[in-house]
């Protein structure tokens, strides 16, 4: 890849990322509906939604850290998609790095925190803290997964990782590590945020965490961050398990697979508690990861 | 209903977003509230016209006064106002807040909610059917599309009016223990 | 009939009270205010362990306000309605506290809203309305019109 196009690419990706991930918060709210056997609103209204934010005015700031956090998170945010291969697209690493991704992938987290720690709202604290104990009850099983890929391919580059899968469909993560795929499926939801895992955003219960004290811009700032987060989980999965793809036709689409059946869970759980949701994650896929690290090196790569 | 109008949409995004887009605060004052369950599930479907509860005020721009306000109730109703980022729209909902209703006599609710609070629409009715509240919502559309709604505005233009009435209601602790709503150039 | 047996039981012991038994599960006591605290001390003996609500009733031509104690009998499944009445002009009774704790804040309520001293009861603060400067709002000499109107209608 010649410098040139990795410039383009850095300033595009995250752009497509972000189309790609709009659209799936307009069909994640349009099956919904389907499902709930409402009409729904048009698969655009997160546009519409992100329009009216941007153009509001918003008419507090609660000082200098709530600003900056949201950038911040917004920043590692995009950091993490340049980094994840998409379609044989990964302009910011040739060798793509999972220990790097495992790091990157905390900073929106952690900007989220400072933000929302800053608005001095006690539900704020309460979704931060819950959204750090969700962390570390799905960061157990995920770490034991990437440590299962990369004890597999002998390799710490989710390039190479790809490349090892791009033979034929039997050469996929999901048919060479099954049981740390069942795993990674058991926690997506969880990473992702989606019912029954909406714990930290819980508008019924906390008036919607982390959010309750932004408004206008700064909500459009935190939905387009959560946005892109949706395209970061999903991608690693696809690049981790389903076999990366060739190009970006390739990855939207099953992406948008991996996506869907997300939805279909979603759509008809209501939610956990906070305790109940550490139970699950340290439970059962904690022991499928255990068991896939455990069949790997016995068996070898 | 012109939503997927592309030219008009790039034309005039702001007017685009506010109106197909109104995002409720999630605030039951009154009865009114029972007609909210409905609207936004599956028999009714709010969210087909872009209309969603939202859990905070700081994230919505439409304040739905569901039925009769009574003083203590009128103190919170003001601060969410407040604190609901520029443009909001506000409609009250059933006959109570127009003229007090059922509660004209009663000692402790307030009777008309336009000395306190700038009212943009009302929706009269005791109680309004989930319908009543889409027609509001459309004549709603109609109104932002000729810029007509301007409650917001007259607040700040005339804070110096709803901040007597408030007093007169809420004393005068509470008139001075909270900020002058802020002007901002937009 | 297990009402009847109360009933016998209540003229036997307090002479001064009259019962109605109106139907069943219900008693319906009246007495003078000096011997209430005791009745109901008795009654609560007898296993009317709950003290439901207290109600006060406004009778303005007789000068008088009447309170209602509702107490209940679980084991029984009978609810008694132990009526008494009380100078308006005077307006001050004596507190339940010592018998029910939780009389506290019906007790409040109704001094909030009549204006009745409970003696006795150390937490007689507003509790309902902001800011009253008024008479109490649910006395009958209270205009609740004339208020709604001087203080909503002001323009």
């Amino acid at each position: 890849m010649s410098t040139f196009m990795r410039v383009v690419w850095i300033v595009t990706l995250p752009v497509i990322a972000l189309l790609i991930s709009v659209l799936f918060l307009g069909l994640f709210r349009k099956i919904t509906a389907r499902i709930q056997r409402r009409y729904g609103p048009p698969v655009y209204q997160p546009v519409i939604d992100l329009t009216k934010l941007l153009t509001q005015h918003s008419n507090i700031s609660h000082g200098v850290m709530f600003d900056m956090g949201l950038i911040i998170a917004l920043a590692g945010s995009v950091v993490t998609v340049l980094l994840i291969p998409a379609g044989g697209i990964h302009p910011l690493s040739s060798s793509g790095d999972l220990l790097v991704i495992i790091y990157v992938m905390l900073i929106p987290v952690l900007g989220m925190a400072l933000a929302a720690g800053d608005s001095g709202n006690p539900n704020a604290s309460l979704g931060v803290s819950r959204k750090l104990i969700l962390g570390l009850g799905y960061e157990v099983p995920f770490l034991l997964v990437l440590l299962t890929v990369m004890t597999h391919g002998e390799t710490t580059s989710l390039v190479n990782v790809v490349q090892m899968q791009a033979d034929s469909i039997l050469s996929w993560g999901v048919f060479r590590f099954p049981l740390s795929a069942i795993a990674t499926f058991l926690i997506l939801p969880v990473m992702l945020g989606i019912h029954p895992f909406d714990i930290v955003g819980a508008p019924q219960e906390i008036s919607s965490g982390p959010q309750v004290e932004f408004g206008g811009k700064y909500l459009a700032l935190a939905t387009i961050e959560q946005a892109l987060q949706l395209f970061i989980v999903i991608a690693l999965f696809v690049d981790l398990f389903l076999g990366g793809a060739a190009n970006l036709g390739t990855f939207f689409l099953k992406m948008l697979g991996v996506f869907l059946i997300g939805i279909f869970i979603g759509a008809v759980y209501p939610r956990f508690r906070i305790d109940q949701a550490l139970r699950y994650c340290w439970k059962w896929p904690t022991l499928f990861a255990l068991a896939g690290l455990i069949l790997v090196m016995i068996i070898g790569g | 209903m012109d939503r997927a109008n592309i030219r008009k949409a790039i034309k005039d995004p702001h007017k685009w977003g506010e109106k197909y887009s109104l995002w409720v605060t999630y605030f039951c004052t009154g009865c009114g509230i029972m007609e909210i369950p409905p609207t936004i599930t599956a028999r009714w479907d709010a969210e087909r016209f872009g209309v969603k509860p939202m859990a905070t005020p700081r994230q919505a721009n439409l304040f739905l006064i569901t039925g009769y306000v009574s003083i203590k109730t009128l103190k919170a109703i003001i601060i969410s106002y407040e604190q609901m980022p520029n443009p909001k729209y506000t409609v009250a909902f059933g006959s109570c807040p127009i003229d007090g209703g059922l509660y004209y006599t009663s000692y402790n609710t307030i009777n008309h909610l336009d000395r306190y609070l700038p009212v943009d629409g009302w929706i009269a009715g005791c109680m309004p059917r989930p319908e009543a509240i889409f027609i509001a919502v459309t004549k709603l559309w109609k109104m932002i599309e000729g810029g007509m709604v301007d409650g917001y505005k007259r607040y700040e233009e005339n804070i110096d009016y709803y901040r007597r009435n408030q007093e007169r209601v809420l004393g005068r602790e509470f008139i001075e223990s909270s900020p002058a709503p802020m002007t901002e150039e937009p | 009939m297990r009402e009847e047996a109360i009933k016998q039981d209540i003229e036997n012991r307090f002479s001064a009270s009259s019962v109605t038994v109106p139907r069943r599960q219900r008693i319906i006591i009246s007495l003078p205010k000096d011997s209430l605290f005791s009745f109901i001390a008795f009654m609560k003996e007898e296993g009317f362990l709950h003290l439901s609500s207290i109600i006060c009733v406004d009778w303005i031509e007789e000068d008088e306000f009447e309170l209602v104690y509702h107490l209940t009998s679980f084991e029984e499944g009978i609810h008694a309605m132990v009526k008494t009445r009380i100078s308006r002009t005077e307006g001050t009774y004596q507190s339940m506290i010592p018998l029910f704790e939780h009389a506290q804040t019906y007790e409040r309520e109704i001094h909030e809203m009549f204006g009745v001293d409970f003696i006795g009861n150390q937490r007689l603060t507003p509790l309902l309305l902001t800011d009253w400067k008024e008479i109490p709002p649910m006395r009958k000499d209270f205009n609740t019109r004339e208020y709604s109107e001087r203080m909503f209608e002001h323009e």
